[in-house]
């Protein structure tokens, strides 16, 4: 790239754009920026004193221009004075009954206080009158006759149009402001006090009258100010043709749309009934002169203004914005017109009708605007990547490029305006249009009635939805400056010198060669904006023209800065005044044979393309007023209406905004994404409130609600976040908004995500907290509810710490259960099973082997009492709201007993580290039981007669008779059921319990097993033995067999990397791993084996008398046992649980207590030799074997026989039973002895001694 | 009516004319000079914008990871005090 003069290319910077700075932030809200600047390029720094070196003839129409403009920037300080005036008179306090010298000391301070205020409204008041001055200046040298034959640029009348704006708002805001009045009556009342003191009293006096006169003027007490330019201008002969060619060209631009911001466009509008009032003359003085010939003008009745498109105008924007939260309604201004006739006012548009309505309705506009969107922002993204691709030529090859840019950002400016426009238009009317059944009401303020209670649900979403696409778009347009601002330079300069040194060539070459007088004002258009290359002006080039060279491309440097502002203003209107038909008509400078049709058609479309050139180069300024939102925010016209200081924030609209999205999220339109657009609305405030409003306390004010807002948002996300997550929808749709580092909220940079991952954090916390508290309140058989909701939280915090930087499950866990520390094992919930293991399943349950399940006994013989169950203090908490129902159904059906599914549920919660410490504690629990009791057993073999098994020939009723006898004295004794049986049945279902636990184990190693299988080939170059893949294929078999629920507690999350691991090093060794797999049962029992140890001597016969076998004496265990099992069952008819069987109170766990206790005692075989109730078994088998001598001796009487019957069923069953508890017991010993290397015990045979 | 230009088609510029096209011309070469500055500042505005987003993201995850560490150091920390006080 060429170089120029100074050495600077445009693209000096543009290595900067080559360094990657990674921001992995969603686009969701507008851009953010540190660092503001905006190119100067189209504002008008200088006001127009460029013209002087132009030499341009509309030097006098420029300077005036220049003045207006300085007025109405004065002016606009006065309007964000009244705008945000708020009384200070109020706030002083009244004090009565004081001290002569006290008091004046008050007064003096009130005065000095409401002195600033004062000093507003007087320079208010001066400049008032300097404006309407300066406009009577301008109309005066308007109407006169050489400036009537001029043409009159039409920025001038623009000027002046803003002018008449600026005083019809500050009329409104001075008349609106009550507090105005309040304070000068307040400064009135203390200055007539310190009159006399103060030195310069009698000034400040009159002054004061002035004042009064300004604020409450007895000839006209509303818009004072305008009246004043009225009657200003009515002295003024002929300017009533001034004014209808201002309103003509204001028509003219509304219904050309040449205009490109909101306010722009409302100020016309706006200008319209001001500008027919000014017209308009007055009724009450039909003789004098009014001006234009003695005849009273009247606006509606003067042929020279056509009404029907003023009308149609009137009829389309009944309410117009004014300023802030002030409306305009447009017919209230043209009724004040002297000629306005009522019977006028449906022409006028008194009564929108549905199209209108609905034109002001967003819900109409909102599909037509997200289509626009979509459309807009996939042409857009597609230039982006280009422009960010491609390094800017400064070439003419390149103008086709930039032409198509600026067209881009000019219909992105325009989408922008007109969705801005639409929700102004749409707050607007709601302002206007209350919701009339709050209006009436006490207590709601006309604000409510306005703004809370005029929004239905879907507005606001749709409210929400297209100020997010106002902001998204006018984000991507600040953020793509300036990458565009080179091209939009380049195409502004390019069209204007192709137009003056290219497209107007053929018409000069006609003006030079017929003469026409045109190519004088032709020439200097070129002159005025042509950049020659070589500097030189070019003097033939229009003469060497011929018609057959058709089109000409001009020839003109390159540049990138597009024409000053005041050669593009005065290039514009001479260039309307040469297609302008009331512009010739009225000069008469030129006839139409000047200039051929497609010359003025080339001109109009110059004209109308023009328009743009100074929104597109003041970038930033235009992207700011088309995206400015503020207005929904600001209400100090509805504050000054209902005298309070400023409204609750349930009564802003932007948080009314803010808080449908967070609560209605889930309903009709998703608008989470949207949140941080919505809180834009609070940025364009503040920003309004510093730089242009100036007040500090209204940035305090928004400041205040933001931070309020803010809280409440971060509260009402977070939790949106988690209990989404928790109900596992499991898309991730809502991921926008929290995954942003830095929003810029007020100009302070928010980190939402750091925030938002703290809340959620302290929400794994309390979750969890309350699943162990919940869990703490409720029974065993709620460990599997325990368990699922664990495990939904455990998977919540697996799918959230993507995005947010967690504490690990396991330390919130463990951090919760009150398990920290190395030394501290037992957790809260270890602490839960165990307790309620001990003293409620063991001692009030009964277990069934058959179903493997502890099922209540009919007697609780020790009841427990639990904490209450806590309240949630969140729906989502636990399991979630969405499935809360689902679950309860589910998990009803594991509440009335405690089964496998349980006992899976109890190891997957205390996990390996728990298990063997639950053992351990319920083992020597069982201990002590058994001590507790062992002196009731001793009280049992005391009383325990020597017994001989009788013979078989006494027949069944016989020998159930010896016994019965011999026994029965012992069911008398009390406390026989309630502590004996109870405690072998307490110690029976801790035997069971662990062996449950022990079979999930060994499922759960099975399963790991199996998955070492399939990853041990993948490891090394290892081949399964086939007689190993064979187990394999039979495992896998298995586990598929397995219930859905014990698989996912065998395959946890994760396991498969720990798993590989494992398998690594297992690989050479797991033949033999397998081999020496333990049961954790196995361990019970060896450890139970050592615990009874103390038992031995007083359970054991030291020396059978016969060396053998003694065959009566009653020391040994199992003939105690013998003993109970023969009494169990048997029904005492005076007890009051007759009506309860033993085995539906007690169970199998007895049973199995006394099998494993015989067997670890070693006396299995005499208890299988000398137990009474086999005995009577055996006797029944040989009898009915041997019916034959049915008849022989030990015939009993009747009764017995019935009861040696039954009880032969009754124990034919528990020998079943006994079968099955040795089985187990066998099984889970046996085959430790078959694999152990250890060298087997042999307890020590009679021969050893 | 006003008349056809004095200066005849063909003929030399007066001078008057030209100093107005001399200065227009040299007002539109410095304007540019102007406009190329700014357009290089506003590049510089958005380098440094983008570079303080993406500065601020990384400080963001530094900041996170530091308050991630500084909590588990803080369960540490309670883990071995009440191993202290066990003992």
């Amino acid at each position: 790239m060429e170089r120029d003069s100074c050495g600077i290319t445009v693209d000096e910077t543009g290595g900067l754009s080559g360094f990657s700075l990674p921001d992995n932030v969603p686009k969701v809200q507008s851009e953010f920026l540190t660092l503001e600047f905006s190119m100067r390029s189209g504002t008008n720094a200088i006001r127009y004193q460029d013209h002087i070196g132009l030499q341009t003839e509309f030097a006098p129409e420029i300077k005036a221009t220049a003045d207006v403009e300085a007025l109405l920037l004065e002016g606009s300080e006065h309007i964000h004075m009244l705008y945000t005036f708020r009384s200070i008179g109020r706030a002083v306090p009244m004090v009565n009954d004081q001290g002569r010298q006290s008091k004046n000391e008050i007064n003096l301070q009130t005065f000095y206080a409401l002195q600033p205020q004062i000093a507003k409204i007087r320079r208010l008041m001066d400049f008032q009158e300097k404006g309407v001055a300066i406009i009577e200046r301008c109309m005066r040298s308007l109407v006169t006759r050489e400036a009537r034959e001029r043409i009159v640029p039409d920025g001038y009348y623009d000027a002046i149009t803003k002018v008449v704006d600026l005083l019809q708002k500050l009329d409104n805001l001075k008349d609106m402001k009550a507090s105005l009045t309040t304070d000068f009556s307040r400064y009135n009342r203390v200055l007539q006090a310190l009159r006399a003191e103060l030195p310069n009293g009698d000034q400040l006096a009159q002054e004061k009258h002035k004042l009064q006169l300004f604020l409450s003027n007895f000839q006209y007490p509303k818009s004072l100010i305008f009246h004043n330019l009225r009657d200003a201008l009515k002295k003024i002969p002929g300017h009533e043709e001034i004014l209808i060619e201002m309103l003509q060209q204001n028509v003219d631009f509304i219904e050309n749309e040449r205009h490109m911001m909101p306010d722009e466009k409302y100020r016309l509008i706006r200008s319209l009934p001001h500008l027919m009032l000014l017209i308009d003359g007055d009724v009450e003085e039909p003789g004098q002169s009014s001006g234009a010939g003695g005849k009273v003008m009247n606006v509606f009745k003067d042929k020279r203004i056509r009404l029907a498109p003023l009308q149609a105008i009137f009829k389309s924007y009944p309410v117009v914005p004014e300023y802030g939260d002030m409306s305009m309604t447009m017919l209230v201004i043209l009724k004040r017109a002297p000629h306005w006739d009522s019977s006028m006012e449906k022409s006028w548009g008194s009564e929108p009708d549905r199209k209108v309505v609905s034109r002001y309705s967003l819900l109409t506009h909102w599909s037509e605007i997200k289509s626009h969107h979509a459309e807009y922002l996939s042409k857009f993204s597609k230039t982006t990547i280009e422009l960010a691709a491609y390094d800017f030529k400064k070439a003419l090859t390149a103008t086709k490029y930039a032409t198509f840019i600026s067209k881009l950002i000019v219909d992105g400016f325009k989408l922008l305006q007109s969705w801005t426009c639409k929700v102004l238009e749409a707050y607007h009317w709601k302002l206007t249009h209350p919701y009339g059944y709050y209006l009436g009401k006490a207590g709601a303020t006309p604000y409510e009635a306005a703004v809370k209670f005029n929004y239905s649900p879907r507005e606001l979403g749709v409210v929400v939805d297209v100020i997010s696409m106002i902001k998204s778009l006018s984000a991507i347009l600040t953020n793509v400056e300036s990458d565009v601002a080179p091209y939009v330079r380049l195409h502004v300069h390019h069209e204007v010198q192709q137009f003056v040194a290219g497209e107007l060539i053929p018409p000069l070459h006609r003006a030079q060669k017929r003469k026409r007088a045109i190519i004088v004002p032709l020439l200097k258009l070129r002159r005025l904006v042509a950049d020659w290359p070589d500097s030189m002006e070019p003097v033939d080039d229009y003469t060497r023209y011929s018609r057959q060279d058709g089109r000409v491309e001009a020839v003109h440097p390159v540049r990138v800065v597009g024409p000053s502002p005041t050669q593009l203003q005065l290039m514009r209107t001479m260039v309307r005044s040469m297609f302008d038909q009331r512009n010739q008509l009225k000069v008469g400078m030129f006839s139409k044979r000047d200039l051929e049709r497609e010359d003025l058609q080339l001109m109009e479309t110059f004209y109308n393309e023009s328009l743009c050139f100074q929104y597109i180069l003041n970038h930033a300024v235009t992207l700011r007023a088309n995206s400015d939102l503020a207005d929904l925010w600001y209400r100090e016209f509805y504050l000054e209406l209902s005298g309070q200081i400023q409204f609750a924030i349930e009564l802003s609209f932007p948080w009314i905004l803010t808080e449908h999205v967070i609560t209605n999220q889930a309903k009709s339109m998703p608008l989470v994404e949207n949140i941080l657009y919505t809180m834009d609305v609070y940025n364009d405030a503040a920003h309004r409130s510093l730089y242009v409003l100036s007040q500090r306390f209204l940035y305090d004010e928004i400041e205040a609600e933001v931070n309020l807002v803010f809280d409440q948002l971060i509260f009402l996300i977070s939790d949106h976040v988690y209990s989404y997550y928790k109900d596992n929808i499991g898309s991730r749709t809502i991921d926008g908004p929290y995954r942003n580092r830095h929003i810029q909220v007020l100009g302070r940079v928010i980190d939402l995500n750091l925030l938002i991952t703290q809340h959620v954090n302290g929400k794994f916390y309390k979750d969890i907290e309350y699943c162990i508290k919940k869990f703490e309140a409720s029974e065993l058989s709620s460990v599997v509810d325990f368990n699922r909701a664990l495990q939904i939280v455990q998977e919540t915090h697996l799918s959230l710490v993507y995005h947010l930087e967690l504490d690990t499950f396991e330390t919130i866990l463990t951090e919760v259960d009150e398990a920290v520390g190395p030394t501290a094992f037992a957790g809260r919930t270890l602490m839960h099973v165990l307790a309620s293991l001990v003293t409620d399943i063991f001692p009030n349950y009964a277990y069934n082997n058959f179903t493997r399940r502890f099922v209540r006994s009919p007697v609780a013989l020790k009841p427990v009492d639990r904490p209450k169950s806590p309240k949630a203090d969140h729906q989502h908490f636990a399991v979630g709201a969405y499935t809360a129902r689902a679950f309860e159904m589910a998990n009803k059906l594991h509440r009335s007993f405690v089964g496998s599914t349980h006992t899976a549920a109890i190891v997957r919660i205390l996990g390996t580290s728990g298990v063997p410490l639950l053992v351990n504690n319920l083992l020597t629990n069982l201990q002590e039981r058994l001590e507790i009791s062992k002196a009731y057993l001793d009280a049992i073999t005391k009383g325990l007669p020597p017994c001989k098994l009788p013979k078989a020939m006494y027949g069944l009723a016989g020998c159930y008779g010896v016994f019965d006898a011999l026994l029965k004295p012992i069911l008398a004794y009390v406390d026989l059921k309630p502590e004996v049986f109870q405690a072998f049945k307490e110690v029976g279902n801790a035997l069971f319990f662990i062996r449950d636990m022990s079979d999930v184990l060994d499922c759960i190693d099975l399963a790991r097993g199996l998955h070492q299988f399939s990853w041990i080939p993948l490891a090394d170059s290892y081949k399964p033995v086939p007689a190993l893949s064979h187990l394999a294929i039979e495992c896998h078999s298995l586990t598929c067999a397995m219930p859905e629920e014990q698989m996912r507690c065998v395959i946890p999350r994760g396991a498969v990397p720990e798993l590989a691991v494992i398998a690594e090093r297992i690989q050479g060794d797991m033949l033999s791993e397998a081999d020496q797999r333990i049961t954790l049962f196995w361990g019970a029992l060896t450890h139970l084996s050592l615990l009874i140890q103390p038992f031995r001597p007083g359970w054991t016969e030291l020396l059978p008398s016969n060396g053998v076998l003694d065959l009566e004496a009653t020391g040994s265990f199992h003939r105690l046992w013998s003993a109970l099992g023969f009494l169990f069952g048997i029904q005492t008819q005076n007890t009051l649980t007759a009506a309860i069987s033993d085995e539906y109170q007690f169970g199998h766990g007895f049973f199995m207590a006394g099998a494993a206790l015989i067997q670890l005692l070693g006396q299995r075989a005499q208890f299988c030799a000398l137990d009474f109730s086999t005995h009577v078994l055996r006797v029944e088998a040989y009898e009915s074997a041997a019916a034959a001598r049915a008849e022989g001796v030990g015939l009993a009487d009747v009764t017995l026989r019935e009861e040696a019957s039954s009880f032969v069923l009754l124990k034919a069953r528990h020998s079943q039973l006994y079968t099955i508890a040795f089985c187990i017991l066998d099984a889970h010993t046996q085959s430790q002895q078959h694999r152990s290397t250890e060298p087997i015990f042999h307890p020590p045979g009679s021969y050893d001694k | 009516m006003p008349k056809a230009p004095a200066a005849a088609p063909g003929s030399a510029i007066d001078p008057a004319t030209r100093h107005v096209v001399q200065t227009i011309q040299e007002d539109w070469e410095n304007r540019e000079l102007v406009e190329i500055v700014q357009m290089n500042l506003l590049t510089i505005t958005n380098f440094l914008n983008r570079f303080d987003t993406s500065a601020r993201y990384k400080l963001a995850r530094i900041n996170e990871k530091l308050s991630k560490l500084e909590r588990s150091l803080d369960y540490c920390e309670s883990a071995v005090k009440s191993t202290m006080e066990g003992e």
